[in-house]
C-alpha cells in the first residue's frame, strides 16, 4: 500500500488484532470514551438508558469505607464490544481516586498462577511458587483424579437421600469407563478453550449435558440436575489441590483484609469471568456473598456466557439471586443486533483517533479530513457492513479496528481492498447510479473509490482527497470530483481531539445517518432508546425495576440472600413465613386431611401458625410434618416474593400474575398433605382412614349393634342417644370405651368426612377398600405401638354435643381413646361368658315360647289366673292386656327367628357379634308375640314367688294353716311347675 | 323410566359435585348394571333428605357425556376398555365429546387459555358467557351460581384452581392430570413429543395451546414445576419444533421419572 502518511510500524501497537491489555499510553491515545453503555439496572439510584464510561465508573467508585460489603457491577456484550476498553477505563479511574485500589485481571490472564500470582502483588507475602497449571497436566492425572472426587462426593451426606444400592450402582457407574471419557473429553475442549482468543470460551471440567444424558441411561434416579453441581464443585476442589492452587476465595479475603486496614477499598475488574476456568464458580460464590468482603467488583463477560450461567439457567432461583445482588448491569451490545451502541454513534470518532494514532504527525496539516486515506462514507461503509467469521452481522468496535488494520496493511489501495473485501453491499440499501455498472468495466478503481468514498446524495468525491490519494482521475468520471469540500464541517469538528465532546459524537451519528438511511430499521438505536426504555430481547423477563425499596425490606433481602447462599441466620424469616402463609391460605385443603372426593372436612390444623421450617436457620427442624424450605438458589425468586407479601390481597395478586409461583405453591402444599398422611401413617400404625373407620365401626356398633359396614345403613351416621351398651354387663364397665362413646358425634363427623363426599352422599368405593384391608383385630395390634406423639395440631373441627362449650378434640386424644378403647373391646373378647347372663330373660321367654301356641297359651294364663286369685297374689294392671291377646301371634315364627341369635349367644365369638345380639334381641322384644310371651313369664314368675312364699311361710306357722289349705297349696305349685316346665 | 340421554345444559347441574360423580362412576364400574334404586341404597340416599336428588342428577350428568349408560338392567358404565384412566380425564373427554349446545362447558375453558388468560375472576367468566362469539346455549340464564358451580367443577377436574375465599382462579392445570395425560402416552417408558402431547390434549382432552402457538402460561408453569419436583424430565432436542416455557428454556420432548411412571 502507498504510504497515505501512515506510520506503519505504528499499526502492529494500535491496530491489535488480539484482544489484549492495551498499556496505558496506547489506551490513552485510542481510547473514545464510550458514551453508549445500556444500563439494565442500577439500583444506588436513578438512572437514564445510556449512560457514559465515567457514569459508570462513578457509580462503581462511588463507595468509601468497609462497611459496604462486595458491591457486584456486572457488564455484558459480544466479545470485541469494549468490555475490556471499559475495565481499563475503570482501572484508569480508580487509579486516581484515593481510597480505591484496582486490581484489573485482564482476558489474556489465561493461566491460574498469573492471577494468583497478581493477586499476591496485593499481599504482604511471598507468592507460591509451587502452583501448576492444570492444562499441562496429563489427561490421565486429571480423569482419575475426577473420578476419585466424585466417588467421594457420593459418599457425603446430600447422597444419604438414595438407597444404598442406588449409591453402589453410582459408584460404579462413575468408575466406568464411559465416565472417565466424559472427563477427558471435557478437559481437552478445556485446554483448547483457554487459549482461544476472541471468541468465547467454555472452560468446563465436566459438561452437564454429557453428565445427564449418561446418568439419564445408567441411573435414572438420580437427580442429576440437583447433584452435578456437587460432583463439578468438588471435581474443581480437586483441581486445585492438584495444581496446588490453594483457596482463592481466601486470597481474595486476605486482600478484603489487608485494604481493610487502610481504608481503601479494592476494586477487582475482570475483564472476562472465564479467565478463572474451572473456579469461576468459587469465585462468583465468593463475590456474591455480599458480606465475603469489600470488593467492588466489575465482571466482565460475554453475551452469550452471561445467557448460559444466568439467563438461560433453568433456574429461576439462581438466576434472580444473582441478578438481585448486582448493583447495576450494563450492556454494551443489543441483544437484538449485537451491535454496539457505543459504535453506532461513534464509529467516526473512534476510527479517527486510530488513525490519527498512525499518522505521520507532520501530515496533520496537509490531509483533508482525519479519516485520510479512508473518508467518513468509506467509514460508516465499512462499519455498516461488519459481520463475524460466520457470516453474521456484528458491529463491535474490535472487528471494525481488525477491518481498517488489514485495509492499511493492505498492499493495495484502501478502496481496492474494501471493494474486494467488503462486497456484501446490499444494493437496496445503498443506490448507486446504473453508469456505474457500465464505467466499473473501465474504471475498476476509480468507480470503487467512487461507490465507497463517494457522498451519498450526489456519489460525488473530493478533488483534493483523490489528489492526496494519489489517484489518476479518469477524464470521464470528471463529474464525479466535487471542488468543495464534502466533509465541510471538519474545520468546525475537532474529530480526532483528546476530548471528544458530546456533540461530536452526535454529529458522527449524522453522517452515518446520511449514509444510510435505512439503518432506523437496524433496531435499537441510540435516538428513539433515549426516549422509551426498549426491553431487549431475554433481559426483559428478569429485570429488575430500580425501584427503591424501603430500608426494611433491604435489610430482610440481604438476610435472605446469605441464607440461601449459606449463612445459618435469618432474623427476619418470620416476614417470609406469614408471606407464604398468605399464599398457602389461598389454596384449599392444605390444613385438612379428608377424603380426597369429598367436601366435607372436619380434622383441621388448628395452629396458629403454619409448621414451615427453614433448613439451616435455627427453626427447631421437628420431625413432624411440615412445610420445609431448603435454601436453595432454585426458590430464591419465591422466597423473595414471600418476603414482600403482606396481605391475602397481596398474595392474590402475586399469584395471578405468576403462575410459576403458583405451581410452586401447589407443589409445596401436595408435599406437605402427602407427609401428614404419611407421618400419620407411619405413627399410627395404619392408614389414617382406618383408624377412623374402626372409630366408628366401635362407637356404631356398640350404639346400635350394627356391625357389617356393607349394611347400607350402616352409614347412617345418626346414632341412638341411649346405646345398647348399657346392656351390657361388662362392656359398659370399660372406662375408654364409655369415653369414646361420649365422642360418638365427633367420630361420626370424621367419619363422614372420610367416607362421604357430602353429607347425602356415601362413598362406599372408599369404604370398602378399608374395611377389607384393616380387620379390626389388625388394626388394634397396629394402634398398640403408638403413643401420642402426633400431637401435631390437627383438631377435629366439629361443633357437637360431645365435648360441649365448642371444645374440640385433639386428633392425637381421640387415636389414644381409640387404641385403649379397642384394647378393652379386644381383651374383653377373650371373656364374653359372663355376659350371656345379661340375655338371661330373652333366653327364658325363648324357653318358654318353644311349642307354645295362643289357645295354650289362654288356657295356661287362665289357670294361673285362678291360682293368683285364690291366693291373693295382687294383680299388675299390665296383666289385664294378656287378657286382650290376639288370636294372630305366631310364636312358632317367634321360635324359629330367635334361633341364630340363640346360638350366637351360645359362643358369643367377639364384643360385635355381643353388640349384634343385642340388638337382634332388642328388636324382638319390639314384636307383639315377644312381649305376650315376656309379660306372661312375668307374670308366672310373680305368681311362682308368692306363691313359694305362702309356702315358706305355711311351713313355718303350720299350726295357723288348715291342712286343705296347704293340699290346695302344693296342687297350685305342682301345677305351675309343670306349665314353666312345658 | 326414560332411556334417553338427559338433555338438561351441563351448565344446570349446580348441586352435582365432582366427587359424587366420581364415586357414582365407581359404584357403577365395580358393579353395574344397577338400577337407580340400587345405587341409591350403596351411596346412603334417603329422600326427602336435602330435597335434591344428588344421585340421579349425578347418574344424568355422566349419561350426558357418555360415561355410563341405562338399559332395563340399569346403568353401565361405557368404556371398560378405558380402565385404569383417570376418571377426571375421562369427563374432560366427555366434555370434549359433547357437541352442539352441549360444548359450552369446555368451550369457556378454552376461551381461557387460548385468550393466553393466567387469572380470571367469577365476573369475567360471566362477562365471557355472554359475549356474542361465545355458543351459551339459549336458554341458560348466566349467573354467579352458575359460574361458581362451572368453577368448583373444573378446579375438580384440575382445568384450573380455586383461590381459597377469592373470586378468582389461576388457569392452570393440576400437575397430576398432566403427568395422567403423559402416562396415557407411554411417557412413563420412553420420550414424548411435547407436540404429540399437545396434539393428543388438544383433540382429546382440553387447551393448552395460546392462539399464538404458544404453550398457554399455566401449563409451562405446570411443566417447570414438575420438572423442579424431579416428577418430569424436559428434554430439548435440535431437530423438533420448540416450546418455551420459560425464558430461555425451551422444550421439545417429555419423560416421566420413574417414581412417577409407577404410582398409577
Amino acid at each position: 500500500m502507498p504510504e497515505f502518511y501512515i506510520r506503519h510500524q505504528q499499526l502492529d501497537t494500535f491496530f491489535r488484532t488480539e484482544a489484549l491489555e492495551k498499556p496505558a499510553e496506547v489506551f490513552r491515545k485510542v481510547h473514545t470514551p464510550i458514551d453508549q453503555i445500556a444500563v439494565d439496572f442500577y439500583k444506588e439510584g436513578p438512572y437514564e438508558r445510556f449512560v457514559s464510561e465515567d457514569q459508570v465508573a462513578r457509580w462503581v467508585l462511588n463507595s468509601s469505607g468497609t462497611l459496604w460489603g462486595n458491591r457486584i457491577f456486572t457488564i455484558t456484550g459480544e466479545t470485541g464490544s469494549g468490555k475490556s476498553e471499559l475495565c481499563q477505563a475503570i482501572r484508569y479511574q480508580a487509579e486516581e481516586t484515593k481510597g480505591h485500589v484496582p486490581i484489573l485481571i485482564s482476558r489474556s490472564m489465561t493461566r491460574l498462577r498469573d492471577i494468583v500470582s497478581l493477586l499476591h502483588q496485593h499481599l504482604d507475602e511471598p507468592q507460591p511458587d509451587d502452583i501448576g497449571e492444570i492444562t499441562a497436566l496429563p489427561a490421565e492425572t486429571v480423569r482419575s483424579a475426577a473420578v476419585t472426587e466424585c466417588l467421594l462426593t457420593v459418599e457425603t451426606k446430600a447422597f444419604q437421600a438414595y438407597t444404598p444400592e442406588q449409591r453402589q450402582k453410582l459408584r460404579q457407574i462413575l468408575q466406568d469407563v464411559a465416565f472417565g471419557r466424559l472427563i477427558e473429553r471435557a478437559f481437552t475442549r478445556y485446554k483448547k478453550e483457554v487459549v482461544a482468543q476472541g471468541k468465547e470460551r467454555v472452560l468446563e471440567l465436566m459438561d452437564y449435558d454429557e453428565f445427564q444424558n449418561l446418568m439419564s441411561g445408567a441411573a435414572p434416579f438420580l437427580k442429576a440436575a440437583e447433584v452435578f453441581p456437587l460432583f463439578r464443585s468438588r471435581v474443581n476442589d480437586g483441581m486445585k489441590r492438584l495444581v496446588s492452587l490453594g483457596d482463592l476465595s481466601q486470597r481474595l479475603r486476605s486482600i478484603a483484609q489487608h485494604y481493610q486496614k487502610q481504608s481503601k477499598r479494592p476494586v477487582l475488574i475482570m475483564e472476562d469471568l472465564t479467565s478463572f476456568g474451572f473456579v469461576k464458580e468459587d469465585l462468583l460464590d465468593y463475590l456474591f456473598d455480599l458480606n465475603g468482603g469489600n470488593f467492588d467488583v466489575v465482571i466482565g463477560w460475554t453475551t452469550g456466557f452471561e445467557a448460559e450461567q444466568l439467563l438461560r439457567n433453568p433456574n429461576e432461583g439462581v438466576r434472580s439471586y444473582m441478578m438481585d445482588r448486582m448493583k447495576g448491569r450494563f450492556l454494551t451490545t443489543s441483544q437484538d443486533t449485537r451491535g454496539s451502541f457505543f459504535l453506532e454513534r461513534n464509529h467516526l470518532p473512534m476510527v479517527a483517533r486510530y488513525l490519527d494514532a498512525v499518522r505521520e504527525p507532520a501530515a496533520a496539516d496537509r490531509i483533508p479530513d482525519p479519516f485520510y486515506p479512508l473518508n467518513p462514507y468509506a467509514v460508516t461503509r465499512i462499519y455498516q457492513q461488519l459481520i463475524d467469521d460466520k457470516g453474521q452481522q456484528k458491529r463491535t468496535p474490535r472487528l471494525l479496528i481488525d477491518v481498517i488494520g488489514r485495509i492499511l496493511r493492505s498492499n493495495v489501495p484502501p478502496w481496492e481492498e474494501i471493494e474486494a473485501r467488503l462486497l456484501r453491499v446490499n444494493l437496496q440499501d445503498w443506490p448507486l447510479p446504473d453508469s456505474f455498472f457500465t464505467l466499473k468495466q473501465e474504471y475498476p478503481a476509480a468507480v470503487a473509490l467512487l461507490k465507497w468514498y463517494g457522498r451519498p446524495d450526489d456519489h460525488k468525491v473530493d478533488r483534493r482527497t483523490v489528489e492526496l490519494l494519489g489517484v489518476a482521475w479518469p477524464p470521464a468520471l470528471a463529474q464525479y470530483l466535487s471542488d468543495e469540500s464534502i466533509w465541510s464541517e471538519r474545520s468546525d469538528e475537532p474529530v480526532g481531539q483528546d476530548q471528544p465532546t458530546k456533540e461530536e459524537g452526535e454529529h458522527g451519528a449524522g453522517v452515518a445517518g446520511q449514509v444510510a438511511p435505512s439503518k432506523q430499521a437496524s433496531g435499537l438505536t441510540p435516538d428513539n432508546a433515549g426516549g422509551s426504555k426498549t426491553t431487549t430481547g431475554t433481559t426483559a423477563t428478569v429485570r429488575t425495576e430500580p425501584t427503591q425499596p424501603k430500608p426494611q425490606v433491604d435489610q430482610d433481602l440481604l438476610e435472605l440472600q446469605n441464607w440461601v447462599a449459606g449463612s445459618d441466620t435469618f432474623p427476619g424469616r418470620q416476614k417470609l413465613k406469614a408471606g407464604l402463609t398468605y399464599l398457602l391460605n389461598l389454596t384449599e385443603d392444605h390444613a385438612t386431611i379428608a377424603n380426597p372426593r369429598g367436601q366435607l372436612s372436619v380434622l383441621k390444623y388448628e395452629k396458629s401458625t403454619l409448621p414451615i421450617v427453614m433448613a439451616g436457620t435455627n427453626d427447631s427442624d421437628v420431625d413432624h410434618p411440615a412445610i420445609r424450605l431448603q435454601p436453595t438458589r432454585e426458590h430464591y425468586e419465591f422466597y423473595r416474593i414471600c418476603l414482600a407479601i403482606t396481605s391475602a390481597r397481596e398474595a392474590e395478586a402475586s399469584l395471578s400474575e405468576n403462575l410459576r409461583l403458583a405451581a410452586w405453591v401447589g407443589s409445596l402444599v401436595r408435599e406437605y398433605q402427602q407427609s401428614q398422611r404419611v407421618y400419620l401413617s407411619t405413627r399410627l400404625g395404619l392408614p389414617i382412614e382406618a383408624a377412623i373407620f374402626h372409630a366408628y365401626r366401635i362407637v356404631k356398633a356398640m350404639s346400635t349393634g350394627i356391625v357389617d359396614p356393607a349394611e347400607p345403613t350402616f352409614a347412617d351416621t345418626a346414632l341412638p342417644a341411649v346405646p345398647l351398651l348399657n346392656r351390657t354387663s361388662g362392656l359398659k364397665q370399660m372406662p375408654n370405651l364409655r369415653d369414646l362413646m361420649r365422642l360418638k358425634q365427633t367420630v361420626a363427623a370424621l367419619y363422614q368426612s372420610f367416607f362421604y363426599i357430602n353429607t347425602t352422599t356415601a362413598d362406599p368405593v372408599a369404604l370398602e377398600r378399608i374395611a377389607a384391608g384393616y380387620p379390626f383385630s389388625k388394626a388394634v395390634a397396629a394402634l398398640n405401638g403408638f403413643n401420642k406423639q402426633i400431637d401435631i395440631g390437627f383438631k377435629v373441627a366439629v361443633a357437637s354435643s360431645d365435648t360441649g362449650q365448642g371444645k374440640e378434640k385433639a386428633l392425637h386424644e381421640l387415636m389414644l381413646l381409640l387404641r385403649q378403647a379397642g384394647g378393652e373391646l379386644l381383651s374383653a373378647g377373650k371373656s364374653l361368658a359372663p355376659e350371656r347372663d345379661t340375655f338371661g330373660p330373652f333366653q327364658e321367654t325363648m324357653a318358654f315360647a318353644d311349642g307354645m301356641t295362643v289357645p295354650l297359651l289362654k288356657e295356661q294364663l287362665a289357670t294361673l289366673r285362678g291360682i293368683a286369685v285364690r291366693y291373693k297374689v295382687m294383680a299388675r294392671p299390665e296383666w289385664q292386656s294378656l287378657q286382650e291377646m290376639s288370636p294372630a301371634l305366631d310364636f312358632g315364627a317367634l321360635t324359629k327367628r330367635s334361633e341364630s341369635v340363640l346360638a350366637t349367644i351360645g359362643i358369643l365369638s367377639d364384643p360385635f357379634r355381643l353388640m349384634e345380639a343385642h340388638r337382634a334381641v332388642s328388636q324382638m322384644e319390639e314384636l307383639e308375640a315377644y312381649k305376650t310371651l315376656s309379660l306372661a313369664r312375668e307374670m308366672l314368675h310373680e305368681v311362682e314367688d308368692a306363691l313359694r312364699e305362702i309356702t315358706r311361710r305355711s311351713l313355718n306357722q303350720q299350726q295357723k294353716f288348715a291342712q286343705r289349705d296347704r293340699e290346695d297349696c302344693e296342687d297350685a305349685y305342682t301345677t305351675l311347675s309343670e306349665t314353666l316346665e312345658g | 323410566m326414560s332411556f334417553e340421554v338427559p338433555t338438561s345444559y351441563l351448565l344446570n347441574y349446580i348441586t352435582t359435585l365432582g366427587g359424587t360423580l366420581e364415586t357414582l362412576y365407581n359404584i357403577v364400574a365395580l358393579q353395574g348394571p344397577l338400577p337407580l334404586k340400587e345405587i341409591r341404597i350403596r351411596t346412603d340416599y334417603r329422600p326427602g333428605g336435602a330435597g335434591e336428588d344428588h344421585v340421579k342428577n349425578g347418574l344424568n350428568f355422566l349419561h350426558t357425556l357418555d360415561l355410563v349408560s341405562l338399559d332395563h338392567d340399569g346403568y353401565s358404565t361405557t368404556d371398560k376398555a378405558a380402565e385404569g384412566v383417570d376418571f377426571r380425564l375421562k369427563v374432560v373427554a366427555g366434555l370434549r365429546k359433547a357437541s352442539g349446545d352441549q360444548g359450552h362447558f369446555l368451550e369457556l375453558h378454552d376461551v381461557l387459555v387460548r385468550e393466553g388468560r393466567a387469572s380470571v375472576t367469577d365476573d369475567e367468566l360471566i362477562a365471557i358467557l355472554n359475549r356474542k362469539d361465545f355458543t351459551t346455549p339459549g336458554e341458560t340464564d348466566i349467573n354467579p351460581v352458575k359460574t361458581g358451580w362451572w368453577i368448583r367443577t373444573c378446579d375438580y377436574l384440575g382445568l384450573v384452581q380455586q383461590l381459597n375465599g377469592r373470586k378468582r382462579i389461576l388457569v392452570m392445570p393440576d400437575p397430576n392430570l398432566i403427568t395422567a395425560m403423559l402416562r396415557e402416552l407411554g411417557a412413563n417408558r420412553k420420550e414424548v413429543s411435547v407436540v404429540d402431547w399437545l396434539r393428543h390434549s388438544e383433540t382429546r382432552y382440553f387447551c393448552q395451546l395460546c392462539a399464538d402457538g404458544t404453550l398457554h402460561p399455566g401449563v409451562a408453569a405446570t411443566l417447570a414445576e414438575l420438572s423442579s419436583c424431579n416428577r418430569l424430565r424436559l428434554i430439548y432436542k435440535d431437530d423438533a419444533p420448540p416450546f418455551q416455557i420459560a425464558a430461555g428454556q425451551s422444550v421439545t420432548h417429555l419423560v416421566l421419572v420413574k417414581e412417577e411412571s409407577s404410582d398409577a
